[in-house]
């Protein structure tokens, strides 16, 4: 008879410390996956491939550059404290991140943006009007 | 799949603010109106669908047991929006399959529980905790809409001022006054560019739908409609750039539908369609098939969408004048289309309509255009 040697655990996906953006000497970038298995790309991290199911992806540097896909300013929200402008950012590496994004300027469809991370480790974009 | 479902009988409750009302206290009277319409006993009911999103553990036993229902397969159904047209599919799939003869599907959400404001959507979710809200998801959609197409807000406003039109002659609708263009574009700002008119106000509701076998329906000698199509998708997680004008969700589940029925999108008299917010009845033209891919803006233009046009969208006045009560939504749309084909849908009724489709979605999760997408396809059963 065979025993189980170990119980399956839970992923801790919702642990505190997950890093999701970091200020190295090669600038500002989020931390998304790559699957080694296969190549997919993705963000924010998650413990399988959303694309092949193997079970091993590495961290993938994403940005800082991006392009505004689409965006909005949202002012009724239960989410958080309006008013607060949401945009899909296209980053360089095609992967499509959902960022605050801020801007002197009015927004734009196809603006380009570079990311913005803070000390305390919060993130957004910014515009950059041309 | 052996053989045919039928809808004979249809219910539902007048949408609104029902705040001294339960679950049970909405569901229960358009049940009532469904059986009696069918001329079917609760006892006879051999099961129970119930579709929620917010209704808590048991909600179809709940309202079955006020009524007597009891002994029987009873199923609670969450797909988001989706959750009541999926209750609807997995019925009549038992009818067809020849596992029931009689069945009821229930939909049934309590909005005004939640005190106004933005749907709340969970918080496990990436995107959510980042900010998003429904009206955001469609605003960029909007936004991107209005970019590619070369539209004006004029014609997203033009979407409420046709569904409230239509809206005007249901007293089920919750808003029923006409609105001018102007209007919809002086309302609050939600989320840039919708307004608040542009987006399905909160509220509650309850319908209900008996399906029978086509034997019963012999038996029972009512008006009936058969489903010719239902076809369910889930989304697919896209972690790259997304067309958001292509919502291959809806593109491929109703593609399946109209291979199932053997019909074209040209065959339909009447469609309920997924008007969560007004640009997405825009989109929706163009998934759905009525038009070429970047058409859509030149049928609403046109008055092609509504009366006298070349199909009826929306004659009920759409989520936008009902109020959008997630898992009822679905079943509301069935009970619209039974009602405009065996012609007892009043004064909005679409002259000698004979073919139609209800669609719904559901939406916000990260990485999917929606979650669920949920289409049928009904025909008038000649006597």
């Amino acid at each position: 008879m065979t025993r189980a040697t170990s119980a399956v655990l839970p992923f801790r996906d919702l642990a505190d410390g997950m890093v999701v953006a970091e200020v190295t000497e090669q600038g500002p970038a989020l931390i998304g996956a790559r699957c080694t298995a296969c190549g997919y790309a993705w963000f924010p991290t998650r413990p399988v491939c959303p694309s092949c199911a193997a079970a091993n992806p590495e961290p993938y540097r994403i940005g800082p550059r991006g392009t505004i896909y689409s965006y909005t300013t949202v002012h009724v929200s239960s989410a958080r404290a309006t008013p607060y402008s949401l945009a899909f950012v296209d980053v360089e590496q095609g992967v499509r991140v959902l960022s605050i994004v801020e801007s002197r300027g009015d927004l734009a469809i196809d603006m380009a943006c570079h990311l913005v991370v803070e000390d305390h480790g919060d993130w957004h974009f910014a515009g950059e009007e041309s | 799949m052996n053989g045919d479902a039928l809808v004979v009988g249809a219910g539902m409750i007048a949408f609104g603010r029902h705040k001294q009302s339960s679950y049970a206290g909405l569901a229960v009277p358009a049940v009532l109106t469904a059986l009696k319409q069918a001329g079917v006993s609760p006892q006879q009911i051999e099961g129970v669908w119930c579709g929620n999103s917010f209704g808590g553990m048991l909600t179809g036993q709940r309202i079955a047991k006020d009524i007597g229902i009891a002994g029987v397969p009873i199923v609670n159904v969450d797909n988001a929006c989706s959750g009541g047209a999926t209750a609807l599919a997995e019925a009549q799939q038992a009818v067809r399959e020849g596992r029931h003869d009689i069945v009821l599907a229930v939909g049934v959400d309590k909005l005004t529980q939640f005190g106004g404001g933005t749907l709340p959507l969970v918080t496990e979710d990436w995107e959510v905790r980042q900010g998003m809200v429904m009206p955001a998801l469609y605003a960029m959609r909007a936004h991107r809409y209005l970019h590619d197409r070369g539209a004006g807000v004029e014609d997203l406003a033009e979407v409420t001022v046709k569904a409230r039109r239509h809206a005007a002659l249901n007293p089920y609708a919750q808003y029923r006054d006409a609105v001018t263009v102007e209007e919809v574009l002086q309302s609050r700002m939600i989320a840039e560019p919708l307004t608040l008119l542009q987006c399905c106000p909160t509220g509650d509701g309850a319908a209900a739908v008996v399906v029978v076998s086509e034997a019963v329906r012999g038996r029972l000698g009512v008006p009936a409609v058969r489903v010719r199509a239902s076809t369910l998708h889930s989304g697919t997680y896209m972690a790259g750039y997304r067309d958001m004008l292509y919502p291959k969700i809806t593109y491929d589940c109703a593609l399946e539908a109209f291979e199932e029925a053997g019909v074209s999108p040209q065959d339909l008299n009447v469609i309920e369609l997924h008007d969560a917010f007004t640009v997405a009845e825009l989109v929706y033209y163009e998934a759905l098939g009525l038009c070429a891919p970047g058409d859509g803006v030149k049928l609403i233009r046109d008055g092609q969408t509504s009366f006298g046009g070349q199909v009826v969208v929306n004659p009920s006045g759409g989520l936008l004048s009902k109020g959008h009560p997630v898992g009822a939504s679905g079943v509301a749309q069935a009970v619209e289309v039974f009602w405009q084909l065996t012609g007892s849908a009043g004064d909005r009724q679409v002259p000698d309509a004979r073919l139609g489709l209800t669609h719904v979605t559901g939406g916000g999760i990260s990485g999917l255009d929606h979650g669920a997408c949920c289409i049928h396809i009904f025909e008038r059963a000649e006597s």
